[in-house]
């Protein structure tokens, strides 16, 4: 065993899934199974220090005066038992649209849950290409027929039929693995097919912040400064990890043929990569858009805003990171020299319209 | 090379610099390095000091490596009142031009050989060892002091110097004063944290006081400067004024009221900008008038409390607090107009008019934090009362018609869509314990 932050998670499901309330005391803390209480929330310290407070669910509303958003979307994390990032990015959308974070967050989950769709019909369809491909058919017939005719389905069907022979496989299986795959991979896109999608995209976000942060935190002189370069590390690591885990998926997946011929490895070994990328960049879009949402703030709100974001950073759970304990080690030797002055706006138990107004706004630019 | 050629040279720099395709605050970041350091070796020349100012708030977070020189530790002890302007800004900022001049001026008849010797001293130093910077500008400050302080005693002299600045005479004493105490603001700034200061805690507060009262052994100008330097640095200027004027600073009783009447000119112009400032915001944006005039009027309790005694000023600030009752009450007016015409309409209206009704209850709650202070706190909460009655009568009767037998049964999503409407507007304008009242009698009303 490595030696380790004492607050340090040990897997990310252990970390949790960041849960986008919209009250300050709750914002981005996180959600993860809990034996004896179903559920529990994992609430950033607020006291300056590391770590966090482990809430039971049920005691979750009783804590702070919460937004009915986070009321519903309590309710709604529980009913669902949305403990993953995908079941989280789910309950979110649907607590969003009914308007109770604002018109801008509500039609902002109306537009992402819209284009999650198109993104998975959209993989789907490359994935039977890349199988045809893969099987030695030409698909140039196909890729100049409409996706959405009878035409195409009948002239792929055919072909499916083809290559399912080749494989010894139904046809039944093949759309059903293909089905699951575009589920799998539309999160993450296609690298044969150059296709972006949503955590793709996210890390060039993620090494904007990395940059933006770093070079805040060489300017600043207050004692943020160091907390920002600290953030700045957490990034550039996650970045790291981001790529080797994209690089291992992409290559992965790059015969779709053998992936779909050899399911029952190739399929849950698609299905683990895609998912860790999934919990590994949990919750830093809406950190990237606080930040964002700080660039032309007065120079005391960035700093605040460095003490927010620090309390909900994604940090890297000790047994998901093959480097040694640099980040950890960094992290306590941080919290033991200064201690962490979050804005007390964020810290109060008391709803403050202003403050979740902003949040809602953040929120809302974290799903476009 | 000549020193046509040399200026030539440079004329072809500045110029390279103004015709670049792109405004140097969008060029790439190493680009701009590279630009602020030939800037930075040229910045005697005509026209580079404008584009210093002009690109000062990148330059200020990029950093980039600047090499140091005499001109900018001379500047240490004044750098936090430096401003844009070209005139007397009367409050004791000092344009940012002045220092350059003076400069020039303690260049030209300083001890040639001293700030040779520094100059040599300086150049052996890294850009980066900002320890020895200051060992040497400690050794500067006092030569410089003393070429200031024979100029200022002698006010045709000094007027002389100054030329066509001459309505910066003011300011000249001042920057002779700071010179003077150069040591000890370095030692308060030090001992600050950076600005903006939120708040001082008592110690700090008694450590201000004592280097105040150690150093400037009750000379009013030397105090005057030495509680600017820490005011400029100060979140709440007007507290900062009144805490401090509350000590005992060494002054004399005749001292004391000037120093204090000195300080409370930077405290009007911050109002004065903050008036300025809201009076220039577009009407349209309630949101925008309510952040500004809660700018304003906070600012103007604080000063009120601080210039209590001073009858110009008091007259002042009371010319500023009707034109933020007036704003305020435009504000309510406009935005419970908004609302009450978004009731009737309700959910279905297009996410534009969505997002203007949220901001105009937003509005109402700004106000509503500082409206106390000018008298419409009634008129605020009113207004906020008014809308969340409303949309109670509203939600009221939508659960009514679900349970009404015989009728026609409203469709369930449109009813969910009202209720959640109705759940909103009650958390915007009321509180989030009401707002859940509603939505919960509404799911038992679908159930």
């Amino acid at each position: 065993m490595k030696p380790t932050s004492l607050y340090l998670p040990s897997t990310f499901e252990e970390r949790g899934t960041a849960a986008p309330f919209t009250t300050p005391m709750f914002a981005l803390s996180r959600v993860r199974p809990d034996e004896r209480q179903g559920l529990v929330l994992l609430l950033p310290s607020f006291g300056g220090t590391d770590g966090a407070y482990v809430v039971p669910w049920s005691a979750v509303q009783e804590i702070g005066g919460m937004s009915t958003h986070d009321r519903a979307l309590h309710e709604e994390i529980l009913a669902v038992k949305a403990t993953s990032p995908d079941m989280m990015r789910a309950a979110a959308f649907k607590v969003a649209m009914t308007g109770l974070a604002g018109p801008a967050a509500a039609e902002a989950a109306k537009k992402a849950v819209d284009e999650d769709r198109k993104k998975i019909e959209e993989t789907h369809i490359l994935l039977i290409l890349a199988l045809l491909t893969s099987s030695g058919m030409t698909t140039q017939e196909l890729m100049q027929t409409n996706p959405e005719t009878d035409e195409w389905r009948v002239k792929t069907k055919a072909m499916l039929e083809k290559a399912a022979k080749e494989y010894g496989i139904e046809i039944d299986q093949i759309y059903h693995r293909i089905g699951e795959l575009s589920q799998t991979l539309a999160p993450v896109g296609l690298a044969i097919s150059r296709q972006e999608a949503r955590l793709r995209q996210l890390l060039q976000g993620l090494g904007e912040f990395r940059q933006s942060i770093s070079e805040w935190g060489e300017a600043d002189l207050s004692e943020m400064a160091d907390f920002a370069i600290y953030a700045a590390a957490v990034a550039d690591l996650t970045l790291d990890m981001a790529g080797t885990m994209f690089r291992k998926l992409d290559t992965g997946v790059q015969d779709i043929g053998l992936v779909v011929r050899e399911w029952p490895t190739q399929g849950p070994l698609a299905k683990h990569l895609a998912s860790r990328l999934s919990w590994l960049l949990d919750g830093w879009q809406f950190i990237i858009e606080l930040w964002r949402s700080l660039a032309d703030q007065p120079v005391d709100e960035q700093r605040d805003g460095v003490g927010n974001l620090m309390r909900v950073l994604p940090l890297i759970p000790r047994n998901e990171s093959a480097d040694d304990d640099e980040d950890a080690k960094k992290r306590q030797e941080l919290f033991q020299r200064k201690r962490l002055q979050a804005h007390i706006d964020w810290r109060t138990g008391k709803y403050d319209v202003e403050l979740v107004s902003r949040i809602e706004q953040i929120k809302a630019k974290a799903v476009a | 090379m000549s020193g046509l050629d040399k200026k030539g040279g440079i004329d072809n720099t500045v110029a390279a610099v103004l015709d670049l395709e792109r405004p140097l605050e969008f060029i790439s970041e190493e680009k701009f390095r590279e630009v602020a350091k030939l800037l930075e070796a040229v910045h005697e020349q005509p026209g580079v000091q404008q584009i210093l100012d002009h690109v000062r708030p990148r330059l200020v977070k990029l950093r980039p490596g600047r090499k140091p020189n005499l001109q900018r530790l001379f500047y240490m002890p004044l750098e936090d009142l430096l401003v844009g302007e070209t005139a007397s800004p009367d409050n004791g900022m000092l344009p940012r031009h002045l220092p350059a001049l003076v400069w020039r001026y303690i260049a030209q008849t300083g001890d040639a050989e001293a700030l040779k010797q520094l100059d040599v001293a300086l150049k052996r130093t890294g850009t980066g060892d900002h320890e020895a910077h200051r060992k040497i500008a400690k050794r500067l400050w006092p030569l410089a002091s003393a070429v200031l302080v024979d100029l200022v005693a002698s006010p045709g002299h000094a007027k002389g110097m100054l030329g066509r600045e001459v309505g910066l005479i003011e300011e000249l004493n001042e920057t002779a004063a700071l010179l003077q105490a150069a040591d000890a603001i370095d030692a308060l700034k030090q001992e600050l944290p950076p600005p903006p200061i939120r708040s001082l805690s008592d110690e700090q507060m008694g450590s201000i006081r004592r280097t105040i009262v150690d150093n400037a052994k009750g000379d009013a100008d030397l105090v005057y400067v030495m509680a600017l330097i820490v005011m400029v640095r100060m979140a709440k200027r007007a507290d900062f004024l009144e805490s401090i004027m509350g000590m005992t600073l060494g002054l004399s009783g005749a001292d004391k009221p000037l120093v204090y009447a000195r300080l409370s000119r930077l405290v009007m112009t911050e109002v004065t900008d903050r008036a300025r400032q809201l009076s220039a915001t577009d009407k349209g944006n309630l949101v925008g008038l309510a952040d500004n005039a809660r700018n304003l009027v906070t600012g103007l309790v604080a000063a009120e409390k601080a210039l209590k005694n001073d009858p110009r000023a008091r007259h002042q600030l009371s010319e500023m607090r009707k034109t933020a009752e007036k704003t305020v009450t435009q504000v309510v007016d406009n935005a419970k107009g908004t609302v009450v015409a978004a009731i009737s309409v309700g959910p279905d209206a297009p996410l534009e008019s969505l997002i203007e009704t949220e901001n105009s209850i937003l509005a109402l709650r700004k106000c509503q934090t500082f409206a106390g202070h000018i008298g419409l706190d009634k008129a605020v909460t009113g207004a906020l009362g008014g809308i969340v009655g409303e949309v109670r009568d509203k939600a009221n009767k939508l659960f009514a018609s679900i349970g009404h037998k015989g009728g026609h049964q409203p469709d369930r999503a449109e009813v969910e869509q009202e209720m959640y409407w109705a759940v909103r507007m009650t958390e915007l304008a009321g509180n989030p314990d009401d707002a859940d009242k509603i939505r919960r009698q509404g799911m038992k009303a679908l159930a």
